[in-house]
């Protein structure tokens, strides 16, 4: 109901004021985003003040002189360490919250999150498989995301080996193929050396942003912020879908073809966010319920509004697990504990909000 | 039907009733426990504990928990490297079925009593095969020269138990000796490093890096263990600040490729070249599991923590170790394989 509303609204005459207001919003979370990307290169273990990274980015700018050495440790411990983390941890949050938006829209439903279909289950099990294999890095990312999106595919195979391609036959298959990898996972785990393997796997599957490093964040953000923007393209034609296949169908819009498309993107963004940082829980699930809870469930504002917050989300959640404890805070942990009373709050308040 | 039931009758006095050769005896947690006075065959349920027999009685084991790689294989007794390999009661990983212990008839089951002080694995596993359990306590290095005199009591062997024992308890006192004359402040100060990308840690108290504190090591992430698994998360900037002079790496990934990693640089250990490769063959020196390799892992770590205080052929007494525990004959390139 209030979907359909919302886009009798945004095909109104007074559309140019909407628009005026969402270039208003657009720059004001980027702005909070940009504040808080700030805020978070000034936290860390390793003690640093304000002043040393202003001072730091002065000396970088050759606006001030200072001690080689000095500057080596600050451009260290600022530029390589931190720098890259808080990147990474939006690039993920970002990904991880978009995909969530989208997977909510296609399935109706929300609940989802992005391993619906089946996506971390595979991914988990690829990353496993190449710590039994190989144990290299680029191995594990790799493994990660392939089976990531095979997992994906084998939901979706098995959807249409049930029968003809609905909501529920696609849910089902994402099922199977999730349920099918967690459990060749256990086998994986039951044959790792449990002195040596195991405990990396496990490690891996609680999910982190430490390892993440500059070339990583690089080839990372291009995908995720290109996926972001054609999801966001797509918004349109999911609003229609959200209405029924058939009013979709009636209004021009190629169901699906924008239904298997918005998967294969939202999933592609999700298992390269999976390779990059683990697991990583209850993104994708509550981060979309904050942006609609903001701007309301019309998809062309909700998911990129949903990627700003959840890269937002995560930064700060990032943050508090490398601050809080001696030892750092899986960030999986984190999420759930900022996440769960965050999401009682919004569904609270926004029960409403699901049409 | 009179017929099956005289034979159920028949069957429970066989069972219930002590056999002709049995005794009771109090484990290590104080349990009485009822054995057979003729032990042939055990079944170790715990790793560390199946380790400890590799040494101590190889013969005596039906089956090992673990298959061993083969790398390994070379530096044990010939007779482990072909135990069928069954599992172990632990909470993860490769879990045991009790069948299966049945089938291998042994006499008698033997558990440690896991850090922390958990018997309930084992015993919930292995109460219904109506086998006796034996529990060791063994969680420190200190406790292995008790655990091996027990040992050495239960099968009959006192003087092999007491060869290895006197060598763990021997190397223990001359750590312990050396290392109580050095002052806190000259203490060296390490950093633990595990998992490949060498941001996982154990913390000071944890009993994964007991054998480290035995050393004389100052470990420079102070904090109380939380889990029994470990590897707690850190930040390469908490590294950074902690300036270890030594870093001690489980992952030799991450050892060989550290200095190659520029974010790194600043640590003064990684500046100055100190980085360590823990000793793996045949298993590993520290932990996971944690083995009477330590006997052998604490002395090498006192000798590169102090070289002046605690000096010592590291290679001749690698040697010495695998002769009186293992039976096994190191060559040069045998050695220079286990120390890199």
């Amino acid at each position: 109901m209030s979907i359909a509303s919302s886009i009798e609204r945004k095909t109104a005459p007074a559309g140019v004021r909407a628009a005026r207001g969402s270039l208003l919003l657009a720059a004001f979370l980027i702005a909070i985003f940009f504040g808080v990307a700030c805020l978070a290169l000034t936290i860390g273990r390793y003690p640093l003040h304000l002043r040393d990274i202003v001072e730091f980015f002065a000396a970088a700018a050759n606006l001030i002189p200072m001690p080689a050495d000095r500057y080596d440790l600050l451009h260290n411990v600022i530029i390589e360490i931190r720098l890259p983390r808080i990147l990474g941890a939006g690039f993920v949050g970002a990904a991880l919250a978009v995909s969530g938006a989208a997977y909510q829209s296609v399935f109706r439903n929300p609940l989802v999150s992005p391993g619906l279909l089946g996506v971390l289950g595979g991914a988990s099990f690829g990353a496993a498989l190449a710590i039994l294999i190989s144990g290299k890095w680029f191995i594990i990312q790799l493994l990660a995301f392939l089976f990531g999106l095979f997992a994906v595919m084998l939901g979706l195979g098995i959807a249409h080996l049930v029968g003809p391609a609905s909501i529920i036959t696609l849910v089902l298959g994402g099922m199977i193929s999730g349920a099918f990898f967690t459990a060749a996972l256990s086998i994986l785990k039951y044959m790792a050396d449990p002195y040596d393997q195991l405990p990396a796997i496990v490690y891996w599957l609680m999910g982190s942003l430490g390892g993440v490093d500059l070339r990583q964040v690089i080839w990372l953000g291009p995908p995720v912020v290109i996926g972001i923007m054609i999801l966001s393209g797509l918004g349109r034609a999911l609003d229609a879908l959200s209405m029924g296949e058939d009013e979709a169908r009636s209004l021009g819009v190629p169901v699906e073809a924008v239904r298997y498309g918005v998967i294969a993107l939202a999933t592609f963004v999700s298992a390269l966010s999976v390779s990059i940082a683990g697991m990583i829980g209850w993104v994708g699930l509550i981060v979309p319920h904050f942006a609609r809870m903001i701007v309301g469930p019309c998809n062309a504002r909700l998911l990129p509004v949903s990627a700003i917050f959840g890269a937002i989300f995560l930064i700060c959640a990032d943050c508090l697990a490398r601050t809080i404890g001696q030892a750092e805070i899986p960030i999986g942990i984190m999420t759930e504990l900022l996440g769960i009373p965050a999401f009682l709050l919004v569904l609270r308040r926004a029960r409403k909000g699901w049409a | 039907m009179r017929h099956l039931v005289a034979a159920l009758l028949i069957a429970a006095a066989l069972l219930g009733a002590p056999s002709a050769g049995a005794r009771e005896i109090t484990d290590m947690t104080g349990r009485h426990v009822t054995i057979p006075d003729k032990i042939t065959k055990i079944y170790s349920a715990s790793y560390p504990l199946t380790l400890l027999f590799y040494a101590f009685a190889p013969d005596l084991l039906v089956a090992a928990n673990f298959p061993l790689g083969e790398e390994q294989k070379p530096f044990v007794p010939p007779q482990v490297a072909n135990l069928p390999a069954i599992g172990a009661a632990m909470g993860q990983g490769r879990g045991m079925n009790p069948e299966e212990v049945l089938a291998l008839h042994p006499d008698l089951i033997v558990a440690w009593v896991d850090p922390f002080g958990d018997t309930s694995h084992t015993t919930q596993q292995f109460d219904k095969t109506g086998l006796p359990i034996v529990f060791i306590r063994m969680n420190t290095l200190a406790d292995y020269p008790a655990a091996l005199q027990f040992l050495g009591e239960l099968f009959d062997r006192p003087q092999r138990a007491a060869i290895l024992g006197d060598y763990i308890s021997n190397a223990i006192a001359k750590v312990t000796g050396t290392v109580a004359t050095i002052p806190p402040e000259a203490r060296v100060n390490f950093y633990y490093a595990e998992s490949r990308d060498g941001l996982a840690t154990e913390c000071d108290k944890s009993f994964h890096v007991e054998a480290i504190a035995v050393a004389g090591g100052e470990n420079v992430e102070h904090c109380s263990q939380t889990t029994h698994f470990g590897m707690e998360k850190v930040t390469l900037e908490e590294i950074i600040a902690a300036q270890p002079a030594i870093i001690l790496s489980q992952d030799h990934r991450f050892a060989d490729t550290v200095s190659l990693t520029p974010q790194w640089r600043n640590v003064e250990a990684v500046r100055t070249g100190h980085i360590v490769n823990i000793p793996q063959l045949p298993f590993n020196w520290l932990d996971r599991p944690p083995s009477f390799m330590r006997a052998l892992g604490i002395q090498w770590l006192a000798n590169l923590f102090y070289p002046d205080l605690f000096p010592m052929d590291v290679k001749a007494e690698t040697r010495n170790f695998h002769h009186l525990f293992f039976g096994v004959e190191l060559s040069d390139q045998d050695v220079d394989r286990i120390l890199h």
